[in-house]
């Protein structure tokens, strides 16, 4: 009992409910459905993760999104989305979160999952966050091509975003981009 | 419960074994039942069937239907810039002209990317080595220092420690964004610090509430914390300018 009250003595539980920061809201994202792919939440783990999204468009749900509605901005092939761009997950009552990156036949390869908290960059595999690299500055380089690959992905959502005529969320990705650009001095 | 759910999730296995065993003893007294509500809630990822008390009535039932979709510590919750204060006192960020003075130019021209030390005594004193929770590479002597600040980490806030990664240290190249100032990385005298595997974000005047418990112990060991930076940078610790000093 001592041991993890001790620990837990460092958490000042009641301040600091008092100092937590209210997290803006985000304009919503309006795309035509060639893009955008929308699913519920997953209940199982199959074999091929490739289950979110419409049919014709499927794609991997980020893992540490157990629950919420996911959406796609970006294009297609073959089935699944594949190129550069933005994973937009909604769920009641919370920030939206976003996966910035380069999908490639449905599967997240590379690139940065945005939360109120932060963010998670780097190579992904079955949906998740790849283990870091045993070499630091190999590691270090990766999140920079990570951060990289993300802000081209929020530059693409702008553009395709701006065509259809969405000038809010164009500038909301485009501001985006150049966040992302801005992180790992 | 906001805080509560989260701030269970940063507990170990035997935290929770331990906890679980002193709420057995209590036997329903105090909120016993509530904290045990709270508790199967972090462990299993699931809603148990009834609510104890109020919890319903007051909606916290519905914050703990949140936490269930996005389960994360408290640790890397954030928190804002301006309800902090003391930190950095009496420390100030090492000038490129200070770390060119005492440890030489890392190399002749800088991008945006990574890239080799050319200077060669510079490089004789570049090492990697197992500092605690992870392997870095940097300058002999920040790196003996990054080991003694780890071990107080590892002693003073183990929840921390256990879930303390690395974004890098080493890294020669111009600070983000400028053609002119060097990145104190260049040198090998800095750090930056995942929480959970999550970078703070640059820029945003908030900051992890992990890095805010471990920052006493790196300003304690003379290293200046990013959060100081006119951009803020919470997840950047850097060897200070008297401590680089005597490297």
């Amino acid at each position: 009992m001592g041991t993890w009250l001790s620990s837990f003595a460092c958490i000042p539980l009641l301040a600091f409910a008092a100092c937590r920061a209210e997290v803006p809201a985000t304009p919503s994202t309006k795309v035509g459905p060639e893009t955008t792919a929308v699913a519920p939440a997953l209940s199982d783990q199959p074999s091929d993760r490739r289950t979110a999204g419409q049919p014709g468009c499927r794609f991997e749900r980020p893992e540490v999104w157990a629950a919420g509605t996911v959406s796609w901005i970006g294009n297609c092939r073959n089935g699944f989305a594949d190129d550069s761009g933005v994973i937009v997950m909604v769920v009641k009552d919370a920030e939206p979160e976003r996966f910035y990156g380069h999908v490639q036949d449905g599967h997240l390869r590379v690139g940065v999952l945005q939360s109120p908290n932060g963010f998670m960059a780097g190579t992904w595999v079955n949906g998740a966050l790849a283990a870091a690299l045993a070499d630091d500055v190999a590691q270090r380089n990766a999140l920079i091509a990570a951060f990289r690959v993300a802000a081209n992905a929020a530059t693409s959502a702008s553009n395709s975003l701006a065509k259809k005529g969405d000038a809010t969320a164009s500038r909301y990705y485009a501001k985006q981009a150049k966040l992302l650009h801005e992180q790992i001095d | 419960m906001y805080e509560m759910l989260r701030s269970l999730k940063a507990l170990d296995a035997t935290d929770i074994m331990q906890l679980q065993t002193a709420l057995t003893a209590l036997g329903g007294a105090v909120d016993g039942p509530r904290i045990l509500y709270a508790l199967t809630v972090v462990t299993t990822k699931t809603i148990p069937p009834t609510a104890p008390g109020d919890l319903e009535a007051t909606g916290q039932v519905r914050v703990a239907h949140a936490f269930v979709t996005r389960p994360t510590s408290i640790l890397i919750e954030s928190i804002p810039k301006a309800s902090l204060t003391g930190y950095n006192t009496g420390l100030t960020s090492a000038s490129n002209s200070t770390m060119t003075t005492r440890l030489g130019a890392p190399r002749a021209t800088y991008s945006q990317d990574c890239e080799a030390v050319t200077n060669k005594t510079l490089a004789r004193r570049i090492v990697t080595r197992n500092v605690g929770p992870f392997s870095a590479t940097g300058l002999d002597s920040a790196i003996a220092s990054l080991t003694a600040i780890m071990t107080t980490i590892q002693a003073d806030q183990r929840l921390v420690y256990r879930v303390l990664g690395t974004a890098g240290m080493h890294c020669a190249r111009n600070v983000r964004g400028s053609t002119t100032s060097i990145s104190n990385h260049s040198w090998g005298t800095a750090i930056d610090l995942t929480v959970d595997r999550v970078l703070d974000a640059r820029g945003d005047s908030k900051v992890q509430f992990g890095l805010h418990l471990i920052s006493t112990i790196f300003n304690a060991a003379g290293w200046y914390w990013g959060v100081g930076f006119p951009t803020e940078d919470a997840q950047h610790f850097e060897g200070g300018s008297a401590l680089v000093g005597g490297w």
